[in-house]
């Protein structure tokens, strides 16, 4: 089996596929029944809220969907976003004190430069994403053990070395990432929509993206036909954190602060956009543009239910029935297409 | 001794209110009398203990977990003031009516504290949309808390009010506060789980112009319209305090809240202080059961295997307590204490359970913590959205909420409080245990 | 060897790895589970002077049992090469269920709700995998999401106490023949589990169904059969267990069983079950379940924080499970 038969990354560059995309007309009904029922849906405001938070979890997601695609599985995205944030925010300090500089003030106010602390965490995160990707390539444990060991034991150590308590943000870039605004898009979405376009041409349009739908789709044949798989899937899990950790800056910009009980449970989030989104668990199928609709109907759809005022109990009834609506509908439609 | 932002304006409110000094910042407290006996008279222990604690503990165990979970940070910001236009409270009062979410018939203390009549409020022809945002919708205190606020906003036609539970996610209850900002909601209510990720959203409130008041615990907001508080210290400083009379010394272990929050670090040092200038007791056991009944059943199941001797558990909390009690009454080793005496075990959290417990002598006291505080919340926001309308004057930034005396089996007096039996306790939240 | 016999003994599916190591089945990671086990008791027995003593023993299977019910059916399971995530949401919505019908009912009508519910969700979680053949995962994942919801709006959030009902309590504080109704139930689970999985019928359909489906449905193995079946094991498992530690408490929450199935997972699959399936053992199982009861049980014991003990069992279960399936190289 040659790489030239293997699944290619799908992208929404052709008209006919956008309109046959169920997830698109979802999108539209969520955008035409919130215009109805509600003067403020489409205001510049919500629309910035929703796409702050579809940000957040649709980057989660993104890294997230990198790692299926491989046939593999990240669980400990939402750990590695908040104990990223804290390992950069902390180490700059602890660089701050050996040059002699005092960067947390006021007791738990970090003042120090953002940008070397934003890129620490990035760097962090990254780096979680390399331990994962050796842990389930080099050690050959399953990545679901593996990733859901990093994901307790980053949350404990997160909360060990905090002992629990906050650090807030100062006024600077954290509060420009939380709030600036650009053609009524958040930074935020903007720094999401990059990272999503830069994921698709990658796994479109280079050898190493089409190497990587290659492993997702029979990992054997692709062994055999001389590709490194190992490094590659350690590649997709080093994608996955730092989207993770980038994920983690712009969820505590907006809350200007980062403490460790954060986001506790985000994992399950990504898995049901990135479900949704179109990514198959096996691995090989799927694609990046798809996920970051994914991203904006879930957020979109959530905030409309918030907006009619459903309790969250019914909204968290609603998320199941979605899932299990579209794993269904998606077996169906699979069956009725020519294989 | 860390020097926070806070602390510096904490101390500075807080000496501006015990001295009663009128300010332009809190008219209503420079009015106040030294009023009502329970709660100055706590007050007064809660200044005493802070200050024997400031100079140093005489006992090295209690000294040793003090300093290192850095309780002085927290326990030093943390208002302690007289009540609202010099209220009076006294044990009997406020109004009885039955929870609209719990369908239980609950006594809601202060009713009458900063009170609004029945009926319509401020503007008469308006319609005003409040929004109360908490967690745990499944959890008893937070469901009486619930059932407070929403009977509130239904003794005024003229309120809509919106019941959401975010459900422990603090990002979620961001953007629900960032929705009803969108939907220009009139006053917005908060139970904030933990203090740093809410201070962002209340703060883009506030700048759209909508009062927004936090009950029990607090934000990291310096531009909050009001703060409703709990009695955390006066908690921890009863369970210290009774310990001290009781004259039981020993083992303790510990199930605090999750490390942190304010509910730990306030209860868990009060008591601290006061048992920390005793000798005889040591800290045998240290857990953040984080309000989880099975946690804390379980760590307190270990803890008796490794500790023959326990002499005291001390709790944060009402779940805490009860895992504490079931894993005690499993391992029967109720009356395991040196001398063949029974575990002291100290509650706070007055919930019906926990009472009944007290009544046969299983825990030893309860220091109630009620929950039922969300309709001063309400009251505290419409009166604000009034002072934004000139309609009537603000309420103060800090609305303290009386210092509750402690139950125990037993009436007695313990350094000038007054206890209550439980029987004499009509608050008590929850359902009733068959 | 055909296909069949081949998967019915997983000794054979290690490559490599000593004879003594095979001769143990699972990859040879019982044999290091034993090692830890022991080292576990020798270092408790050591470091804590009760911890030897029948009484700890007790505590330690007592507290243990759910866990270890829960992951006897999660190792059936896993074996099948399928995953169940909704065990928590089995467990609280059954108990909710049950919990409803106290005021008034019989204790045989609410003991047998509990049983029955989870079993009925069980076999929804089945049908939906077997039948129309889609990912446990997710399918697990969203029965779970739609259990917990349900058991809150059923409950309204209110949490019922079955004090009056003694038949109930009993499950959870009640003995027999000296153990207590908690270890008893454990006991009982692992003997159904080892007849099963051993007997030449079940057994052998049940490891032919996860080591390799389509040989086995060529061979007249009804895959979907099988799966059902441990489907509707696990959430028959999951309402016992929700039964036994609501007794234990007293108390039946539509907030509990927060995260259990994240733990029960970690127990399983360091009792051996392989992900990609056709592999796992109850022996294995009962190993784990032990293993970390001691080891839950030595941390809070020594005062260990409820933090650092998460990274502790982390850290555990990667030195238990990294040798064993180093021998592996089709995991994913």
């Amino acid at each position: 089996m040659s790489i030239a038969t293997t699944p290619r990354h799908r992208g929404p560059a052709i008209i006919p596929q956008l309109i046959g995309n169920p997830l698109l007309w979802l999108l539209v009904l969520i955008l035409a029944l919130g215009l109805m029922t509600s003067p403020v849906f489409l205001s510049g405001n919500n629309i910035a809220n929703v796409l702050r938070n579809a940000a957040v979890v649709g980057l989660l997601a993104t890294g997230f969907s990198v790692v299926l695609l491989t046939g593999r599985i990240d669980l400990s995205i939402a750990s590695v976003m908040v104990f990223s944030v804290i390992a950069g925010v902390l180490l700059t300090t602890e660089a701050g004190r050996y040059l002699g500089y005092r960067w947390i003030v006021r007791g738990n106010t970090f003042a120090g430069p953002e940008a070397l602390a934003i890129g620490l965490c990035l760097a962090s995160g990254a780096l979680l994403g390399l331990l994962n990707g050796l842990g389930s390539v080099g050690l050959k444990i399953t990545s679901f053990i593996f990733t859901l060991i990093t994901m307790t034991a980053l949350r404990g150590v997160s909360y060990l070395i905090t002992n629990g308590a906050p650090v807030y943000y100062s006024e600077g870039l954290m509060r420009w990432l939380g709030e600036a605004v650009f053609f009524g898009l958040p930074v935020g979405f903007i720094l999401f929509l990059a990272m999503a376009v830069l994921l698709h041409l990658t796994l479109s349009g280079t050898v190493f993206g089409r190497r990587l739908m290659a492993i997702g789709g029979n990992e054997k044949a692709a062994r055999y036909s001389g590709i490194n798989t190992g490094l590659i899937v350690i590649a997709a899990f080093v994608i996955s954190g730092f989207c993770a950790a980038l994920a983690g800056v712009l969820f505590t910009a907006r809350l200007m602060s980062v403490e460790p009980a954060l986001a506790q449970g985000y994992e399950l989030i990504a898995i049901t956009i990135a479900v949704i989104g179109g990514i198959s668990l096996a691995g090989g199928t799927g694609s990046i543009p798809n996920v970051l609709l994914s991203a904006v109907t879930f957020s979109a759809g959530l905030n409309l239910l918030a907006i009619w005022g459903i309790a969250t109990w019914y909204q968290n009834l609603a998320i199941g029935i979605a899932l299990i609506a579209t794993v269904i509908l998606t077996r169906v439609l699979n069956k009725a297409k020519p294989s | 001794m860390k020097l926070t932002r806070r602390s510096v304006l904490g101390s500075a409110l807080a000496s501006t209110a015990l001295a009663a000094i009128p300010t332009g910042i809190l008219p209503h407290l420079a009015q106040a009398q030294t009023g009502g006996g329970g709660h100055s008279v706590l007050n007064a222990l809660i200044a005493q203990y802070a200050a024997a604690a400031a100079e140093g503990m005489k006992n090295a165990s209690v000294a040793a977990l003090y300093d290192r979970d850095a309780f002085t940070d927290y326990l030093e910001v943390y208002p302690v003031a007289d009540l609202v236009d010099g209220f009076d409270w006294k044990p009997g009062m406020g109004a009885t009516f039955t929870g609209p979410y719990s369908k239980l018939e609950i006594k809601a203390p202060f009713t009458d504290y900063i009170p609004l009549p029945e009926g319509p409020v401020l503007d008469p022809a308006k319609t005003y949309k409040i929004g109360f945002v908490f967690h745990g919708f499944n959890h008893p205190w937070l469901i009486a808390l619930a059932d407070t606020a929403a009977w509130e906003a239904a003794r005024h036609p003229n309120i809509e009010i919106e019941v959401v539970d975010a459900e422990f996610d603090d990002n979620k209850m961001g953007q629900i506060i960032d929705t009803w900002v969108t939907r220009q909601f009139d006053g917005i209510v908060l139970w904030p789980s933990r203090e740093a990720p809410m201070g962002p959203p209340v703060d883009r409130a506030i700048d759209a112009g909508i009062p927004v008041v936090s009950v029990d615990r607090r934000t990291s907001s310096q531009k909050i319209s009001s703060e409703v508080l709990g009695n955390f210290y006066a908690n921890g400083l009863q369970q210290g305090l009774y310990l001290k009379h009781s004259g039981q010394t020993g083992k303790i272990i510990l199930n605090r809240k999750d490390l942190g929050s304010t509910a730990d670090s306030i209860r868990t040092g009060a008591f601290l202080q006061v048992i920390g200038q005793e000798e005889g007791f040591e800290i045998a056991g240290n857990y953040h059961t984080n309000s989880q009944r099975s946690l804390a059943f379980q760590s307190t199941v270990d803890a008796l295997q490794a500790i023959r001797d326990v002499a005291v558990s001390f709790n944060t909390g009402g779940e805490e307590a009860m895992g504490a009690l079931d894993a005690i009454r499993e391992g029967n080793r109720l009356d395991s204490a040196p001398d063949g005496k029974r575990i002291a075990i100290l509650a706070n959290d007055d919930a019906k359970e926990v009472l009944h417990e007290v009544e046969q002598g299983n825990i030893a006291m309860v220091s109630p913590y009620t929950p039922l505080i969300g309709d001063i919340g309400i009251r505290t926001v419409l009166l604000h959205i009034g002072a934004k309308e000139g309609l009537n004057a603000a309420p103060p930034r800090l609305v303290l909420t009386p210092n509750l005396p402690m139950i125990t089996r037993e009436k007695m007096t313990i350094e000038g409080v007054e206890t209550m039996t439980p029987a004499e306790w009509p608050y008590a939240y929850g359902p009733a245990v068959a | 060897m055909s296909d069949i016999q081949k998967t019915h003994n997983p000794a054979v599916f290690v490559r490599g790895g000593s004879r003594l190591a095979r001769a143990f089945g699972s990859g040879g990671g019982d044999l290091s589970r034993l090692f830890v086990l022991i080292a576990l008791l020798v270092s408790g027995a050591l470091l804590f002077p009760g911890f030897a003593s029948p009484g700890n023993a007790m505590v330690i299977l007592t507290s243990v049992a759910g866990v270890g019910i829960l992951a006897l059916g999660m190792t059936m399971v896993i074996i099948t090469g399928e995953i169940d995530l909704s065990v928590a949401g089995i467990a609280v919505l059954s108990t909710v269920i049950g919990g409803v019908l106290l005021p008034g009912g019989s204790p045989a009508m609410v003991i047998g709700a509990v049983l029955l519910t989870g079993l009925v969700l069980g076999l929804i979680n089945g049908i939906l995998v077997a039948a129309l053949r889609l990912s446990s995962l997710i399918v697990t994942l969203a029965t779970m999401g739609i259990a917990s919801a349900l058991a809150n709006i059923i409950s309204r959030g209110q949490a019922s106490y079955p004090n009056a009902m003694p038949e109930f309590l009993w499950f959870g504080r009640g003995a027999i023949a000296g153990l207590p109704v908690p270890v008893a139930l454990f006991l009982l689970a692992a003997a159904v589990a080892l007849v099963l999985t051993g007997s030449a019928s079940f057994g052998r359909r049940l490891y032919a169904t996860g080591g390799n489906a389509r040989a086995a449905e060529l061979s007249g193995v009804q895959t979907w059969k099988v799966r059902l079946t441990v489907f509707a094991l696990s959430g028959l498992a999951a309402a016992l267990v929700g039964l036994i530690e609501s007794a234990r408490l007293g108390y039946i929450n539509p907030a509990g069983f927060v995260g259990l199935e994240l733990k029960v997972l970690a127990v399983a699959v360091l009792g051996g079950a392989a992900l990609s399936g056709g592999v796992g053992s109850v022996r294995g199982a009962v190993l784990a379940t032990l293993i970390i009861g001691c080891i839950n049980n030595l941390l809070n014991q020594a005062g260990v924080s409820f933090y650092m003990q998460q990274v502790v069992t982390g850290l555990v279960i990667l030195a238990v499970v990294a040798p064993g399936f180093s021998k592996r190289i089709d995991v994913r």
